[in-house]
């Protein structure tokens, strides 16, 4: 039975006790989320069957481009922001033991940014906005965008600060003390949003008194500057989300606890720092910037905010492996992986996150973040294929796993087809794996991002242009990879909705692997050599990733040399 | 409120590192998150742009 | 006895503790390895590459660049494809190209071995420089001038695709560059149309 005291429930299943007033608004701003999530899925159903040039399914490049717009701000805003705001809920109150500051202001948060997605969307698709989410002026949009978009990010920016202050509340009265780590890494990713939420109301404010004839000029070299401060930050917001996800699938799944809590927390503090200065990304081949302005952003400050990336690409499988050699899993170098919970969906979506973030997603955004190598990238299909990899193979993949244990404890209901849940991750993650070498392929070869059509059709002067053979099998491979991602996309909105609207109603909701350290209280670490690693096959695999790193980069280099044009 | 009792209750525990109360100052950390890359990105970024003469052919 | 705890709730009161060995053995060669990424970056490549990203930049009217560039094509134009002037600047000159919905003017007729000073704006919105097949690119912004040092060192067809969204007819953005082999493609140079 469940305790109710007083607007308090108290799970039956973590022990943790929700404010009932936060439960309500994780319930609507996830399930909003998700139908972001679905819409941006279909409409990237639509670009991919259009790009993959046999096919090319959408005929007038007007709606190609309105839809190419849609998608991003779907899935690049939308489903991610109201996702990370009902993570900011949860971790912010339920977490915490804490209750919500002002429910009342949650739920103005919510209607404003609600009502400015919805304008948002409206106005992309019914072709007042088709300028991209970009939106770079001199581009003409309708006021009610720039105003929609406006009204979304403050309420975000309030959400934000709305959790900022429970936090920061909560510490000062003496409630809690340390911050747990995954509540740390949520209070990371909110102090990134409002720099990165100011940084876009900088940019979107000028642009939106223009389009109502205001002002008349504004300047496109300072408007990018400061719109990837928010459209580059809002993803620099995710990674932290999702690598506090990662830490907290771990202990969840397994019962990880990380192998030096200081270590983990320092590697966000160099996020805080430092990460935002790739926006600068970019804006590497525009003009009006120096050299070392440059450099020390694209650099993230002399590479400090990927050291942290590197810290925890090293501490999170490695709390993992100490876990596992704890419960006697010992064999070998790498039996702890072997005997690894695969069939758990919160494993397996945390596994396929952290590869295909690692491997792919990290190491291309690291190289074609250099100012030079950012020549033969910018704008190119490499970019999109670059941050499908972070943001759908990693952040999204990352949300989806947690969403798992979430949804089923916040609804009370059983999570709805296990078996469906349970090989979600893998097609998933096939899906954007080979959608990844498709794009990143035909990048590679020279293909624009966003464009309607790279035959030219009728276009004499075009004549022989991106006319390699390669390229059309590159654009195929990159839509059947679209098509198994989103399969799997489908599963997951499949097995969250229907957890939703039809689960068994549950106090104790099957949920799947729940580690009980997961909600232990601090306990000793089992003593091991000192003059021995801790965790070996940790060792081995992150010497191999860094080995891949140095490959990639040095071959990024020598493509660049390959360039039969001398630059100055 | 366990944890609350050990974190205040200075006088019985002996001294914190310095390095965690740093990292467990979310107050400075949200400053910082502000001020450094708002100096380093936008600030310069800005500075660099207004810089940038005129185009005498 | 150190303590751990799990990522979802508080940790132990005291929880700084000094690095293991697995630990400080990561840290030192990925924090080598980053700084050995900025010195490749900003120092190494700028002293013996030959792709930099250094270009100068000014500020322009948009209208003063598109006379900049109708003068220019006026005294070096040597044909028209499709409507579009090309021309043949004399070799090591200044070269003006400009994008404009939906199309980059003039196409450029270039010698081998020579090296162009390219003064690459906008007339009306953002558009993206991408040079094909050599697959390099540069933003284009309107009001703001890339002065770009380029030297052609094979002779060929390239193309310069549009990969800035810029309106309904962006994907029909293209321009040309023909660099013909070295003393051999400027025979045409200072005949006019």
């Amino acid at each position: 039975m469940t305790a109710l005291i007083d607007g308090w429930r108290t799970c039956q299943v973590t022990g943790l006790r929700v404010d009932r007033s936060a439960e309500r608004l994780i319930m609507f701003n996830a399930v909003t989320a998700v139908l972001y999530l679905a819409t941006g899925g279909t409409f990237a159903l639509l670009i991919a069957l259009t790009r993959w040039q046999a096919v090319h399914l959408i005929g007038d490049p007007e709606w190609f481009y309105r839809i190419v717009g849609a998608h991003g701000a779907a899935m690049l805003i939308f489903w991610i922001v109201f996702f990370e705001v009902a993570g900011l809920l949860f971790g912010g109150t339920v977490l915490l033991n804490a209750r919500l500051l002002a429910p009342r202001l949650a739920w103005v948060e919510y209607g404003m940014m609600l009502a400015g997605s919805l304008g948002v969307m409206i106005t992309m698709l019914s072709g007042q906005a088709t300028v991209m989410f970009t939106a770079y002026p001199p581009l003409e949009a309708s006021p009610w965008f720039f105003g929609s978009l406006l009204v979304f990010a403050v309420g975000a920016l309030l959400a934000v600060c709305h959790f900022i202050a429970n936090v920061v509340g909560a510490r000062w009265r003496g409630e809690v003390g340390t911050l747990p780590l995954f509540s740390f890494a949520l209070l990371v990713a909110a102090i990134l949003a409002v720099f990165t939420l100011v940084s876009g109301a900088a940019a979107l404010v000028p642009a939106w008194l223009r389009s109502l004839g205001v002002i008349e000029h504004v300047d496109p070299a300072a408007y990018r500057l400061l719109f990837w401060g928010f459209g580059h930050g809002a993803q620099q917001v995710n990674l932290a989300a999702m690598i506090g996800i990662w830490y907290a699938l771990a202990s969840l799944t397994v019962g990880a606890r990380p192998i030096n809590e200081g270590l983990s927390r320092f590697a966000f503090v160099l996020y805080v720092l430092f990460i935002q200065l790739g926006s600068m990304h970019h804006i590497l081949v525009d003009p009006g910037l120096g050299d070392w302005a440059r450099g020390m952003n694209a650099s993230y400050f002399m590479y400090a905010a990927v050291l942290g990336s590197m810290i925890h690409a090293f501490t999170i499988p490695a709390s993992i492996e100490v876990a596992q050699r704890e419960k006697g899993l010992t064999a070998g170098l790498f039996g702890w992986l072997r005997r690894a919970p695969w069939g758990a969906p919160g494993f397996a979506a945390l596994v396929v996150s952290f590869v295909m973030f690692g491997v792919l997603g990290g190491i291309s955004g690291v190289i074609m973040g250099g100012i030079q190598i950012n020549m033969i990238a910018h704008n190119t299909l490499i970019v999109p294929a670059h941050f499908h990899m972070t943001v759908v193979a990693g952040t999204t993949l990352a949300f989806m796993g947690i969403s798992y244990y979430v949804v089923p404890l916040i609804f009370r209901r059983d999570l709805f087809l296990p078996r469906v849940a349970r090989w979600q991750p893998y097609v998933f993650g096939l899906g954007m794996l080979v959608f990844g070498a498709g794009m990143g392929a035909a990048g590679h070869l020279g293909v624009p991002r966003r464009h309607f059509d790279i035959t030219f059709p009728g276009l004499a002067l075009a004549e022989g242009a991106l006319a390699d053979p390669l390229i059309q099998t590159s654009l195929m491979v990159m839509a059947i990879g679209a098509l198994i991602a989103i399969t799997g996309g489908a599963m997951y909105v499949v097995v969250a909705a229907g957890t939703v609207f039809l689960g068994r109603r549950s106090d104790v909701p099957a949920v799947g692997l729940v580690d009980p350290i997961a909600v232990a209280p601090p306990a000793p670490a089992a003593p091991h050599d000192a003059r021995r690693f801790e965790a070996p096959g940790t060792v081995a695999l992150a010497t191999v990733w860094l080995a891949l790193f140095v490959y990639l980069y040095a071959v990024s280099w020598y493509n660049l040399s390959r360039v039969t044009w001398i630059i100055r | 409120m366990a944890v609350a009792s050990e974190s205040q209750d200075g006088g019985a525990s002996p001294r914190l590192p310095w390095q965690q109360a740093l990292l467990d100052d979310v107050f400075l950390l949200f400053m910082a998150g502000l001020v450094v890359p708002t100096l380093i990105y936008i600030v310069w970024g800005l500075l660099e742009l207004s810089n940038v003469p005129l185009l005498k052919p | 006895m150190i303590e751990r705890s799990s990522t979802l709730v508080a940790p132990p009161a005291r929880w700084w503790t000094p690095l293991g060995r697995d630990e400080r053995m990561w840290l030192t060669v990925t924090a080598v390895w980053a700084l050995a990424m900025f010195v490749m970056m900003q120092l190494v490549w700028p002293a013996i590459g030959e792709q930099q990203v250094t270009f100068q930049s000014y500020r322009v009217d948009p209208l003063e660049f598109n006379r900049l560039t109708e003068a220019f094509i006026q005294a070096h134009q040597v044909d028209a494809i499709d409507g579009v002037p090309v021309v043949a600047p004399p070799p090591g000159g200044d070269v003006y190209l400009m994008g404009q919905r939906f199309q980059f003017k003039p196409i450029l007729r270039l010698e081998q071995g020579q090296t162009y000073r390219f003064l690459v704006s906008s007339l009306d919105v953002q558009h993206g420089l991408s040079l094909q097949p050599d697959n390099f690119n540069f933003q284009v912004l309107p009001g703001y001038v890339s002065a770009i040092s380029l030297t052609p060192r094979e002779s060929g067809v390239y193309h310069i695709l549009c990969n800035e969204y810029c309106g309904p007819g962006h994907h029909r953005m293209v321009g040309r560059i023909d660099v013909g082999a070295a003393g051999q493609a400027l025979s045409s140079e200072g005949v006019r149309p």
